[in-house]
């Protein structure tokens, strides 16, 4: 199962929001999506969804092309594009089984999927009383309740609280452990950390950067941490002196930024010296995400290698 | 999953929408309120006794084109446009679906939902007709026929400026503007310049009480020119009954066309 974008373009007037993008994601996994607002994620997602025609260029899903066999194409496909609204003089159920109904499958799922995005309560009542937290579920609960291998999903936690967004990530992480492929776009940094295998980076139309969560980390590691410690630090002199420690700036007395040279085990050594001198540290952690360092270098102009 | 068997999904849900938002019953219960009134005018105020049974049934069939066109506004005017108005179109576009089974189901519960009405509104009709005078004509059937030829056209043309727009409110008020100004007008100006309007669809379906006219179907003038001062002239244009059908069957084709090929190309931006 895969999704491939071939020299896929989309342009309004002299305008491109999607140049020449080459991309293809493949397997059992999250992929991430990410880029500004205006970069040419949407763009992208409702082209593979038959809802933009491209301007040039071919959006492949299983080796079909969205806009010539459609119905090939989105046949295993589950999808979440914006925040959709439902027909409003329809419950849970009526709108799970018209989408089961139109794409010929069982609607043995549907309490499930209702059960899993926690609008089982509600499964008839009429969809015109949701918030629109209510509605993304149910945006959710439409993308699941067919079973398809493969979920295109557009900043599937919008609109939602903290503890529906919590849900939602955990929900993709099960589909991802089921070994469905899921290509989602979000704006959430911590989001994509924490959900996908790989992310995508995209800049006015154009792909940046595709590869695993793990080589951008490593690539773009924080080298920075900021240690917290049970008692003031009285005296920064002997942590100066510490290997690898290029810089120290004192946030109050029980809080330090120290810059270092190295990555992950020099980091880890570093704390180890710490912990060997008698500091009582109650938190050590890297200041920033590595994934944030290289969404602002990348979309700052910079290439990565 | 079948085209057709989808396009049938897609009947079964718009239909049900109808009944739920009340739109079915609504333009019921404007239906009743018409019939009942006319027969209670007529029980009070007509002696039918001096009326010929196609002069009655005449004036039975006139508020049926306000009917047709209330029930194309109501059915068809936002079933396109409406998608792309209230965003439902990122649910159901999205779907291995071709866009041509979405907008065909949607035109048939259209007409069904229409029909529904027009019947209702015919049964009286027949009912009262034949309550005074004994005999259902062929005058009377012919119309009833055409009727549901005007329904289909006048739906089709309705579709397609729902595939038009992207504003369902929009849509409903542009089509009604257009069905009870815009053709009124036009038929009117033919008077004036005395060019037959045989482009307007509203002129093709005057058919419906012109098969009432004169000894036989079709026994009347389709021209008449009418001395007014001594450089102007009225001229009165009635299709004659194969042009009445041309015409709203042309409507149909086109529109149905045009229709179905701006819906399968139209974004979702």
């Amino acid at each position: 199962m895969y999704l491939e974008a071939i020299n896929l373009s989309k342009k309004y007037g002299n305008f491109y929001a999607l140049k020449n993008l080459n991309l293809r994601v493949e397997g059992g996994k999250c992929v991430g999506y990410l880029g500004p607002n205006g970069a040419g994620k949407t763009t992208t997602l409702k082209i593979f969804t038959n809802l933009l025609r491209p301007t040039s260029g071919d959006a492949i899903i299983n080796g079909y092309s969205v806009q010539k066999e459609l119905k090939k194409a989105l046949k295993d496909v589950g999808t979440l594009i914006e925040t959709p609204n439902f027909y409003p003089y329809l419950t849970p159920i009526e709108i799970l089984s018209m989408l089961c109904d139109i794409r010929g499958a069982d609607r043995k799922n549907i309490i499930e999927a209702l059960k899993k995005v926690k609008l089982y309560e509600w499964r008839n009542t009429k969809v015109k009383k949701f918030s629109k937290g209510m509605t993304q579920r149910l945006a959710m609960a439409v993308a699941l309740v067919t079973n398809p291998s493969i979920m295109i999903l557009d900043e599937p936690t919008t609109g939602m609280d903290p503890q529906g967004m919590a849900e939602i990530r955990e929900i993709i992480k099960e589909l991802k452990k089921e070994g469905k492929l899921i290509f989602m776009s979000s704006h959430l940094l911590p989001e994509i950390t924490d959900v996908c295998d790989e992310v995508a980076m995209i800049n006015k139309g154009t792909l940046l950067l595709y590869d695993s969560i793990d080589n951008v980390s490593s690539k773009f590691l924080s080298n920075s941490i900021v240690a917290e410690f049970l008692e003031p630090v009285r005296d920064i002199k002997p942590i100066q002196e510490l290997p690898y420690v290029r810089a120290i700036s004192q946030i109050n007395p029980y809080k330090l930024r120290i810059e270092f040279s190295g990555n992950a085990k020099e980091q880890y050594e570093l704390l180890n010296s710490l912990i060997k001198m008698g500091y009582k540290i109650t938190s050590y952690r890297s200041e920033g995400l590595a994934l944030e360092k290289a969404y602002l270098k990348l979309i700052g102009g910079d290439k990565i290698e | 999953m079948n085209d057709f068997v989808q396009m049938l999904v897609i009947s079964k849900y718009q239909f049900k929408n109808y009944i739920r938002s009340k739109r079915l019953l609504t333009l019921i219960l404007i239906t009743l309120a018409i019939v009942i009134a006319y027969i209670v005018v007529v029980h009070i105020y007509v002696d039918t006794s001096y009326m010929e049974v196609n002069s009655f049934a005449k004036d039975w069939v006139s508020p049926i084109s306000f009917l047709i066109i209330l029930a194309a506004l109501f059915f068809g005017g936002d079933a396109i446009a409406g998608e792309y108005q209230t965003k439902t179109g990122y649910f159901l576009l999205p779907n291995p679906i071709r866009r041509e089974s979405i907008l065909w189901g949607k035109y048939i519960a259209s007409f069904l939902a229409s029909a529904i009405v027009i019947l209702i509104y015919w049964a009286f009709a027949f009912g009262d007709i034949y309550y005074y005078y004994k005999e259902i004509n062929s005058a009377l059937l012919y119309s009833f026929s055409i009727s549901f030829l005007f329904l289909l056209s006048l739906l089709a043309l309705t579709y397609l400026f729902s595939s038009l727009l992207n504003n369902g409110t929009v849509a409903i008020v542009l089509v009604a503007i257009i069905y009870f100004f815009v053709f009124s007008i036009v038929d009117s100006i033919s008077m004036l310049t005395g060019i037959e309007p045989w482009y307007s669809i509203t002129y093709g379906a005057s058919i419906l009480t012109l098969v009432f006219e004169g000894n036989y179907i079709g026994d009347y003038p389709t021209k008449q020119v009418i001395q007014v001062g001594p450089n102007f002239t009225i001229t009165t244009f009635n299709p004659t009954i194969n042009e009445g059908i041309a015409i709203m069957l042309a409507y149909f084709i086109i529109s149905a066309i045009l229709a179905t090929i701006i819906f399968h190309y139209k974004e979702m931006k």
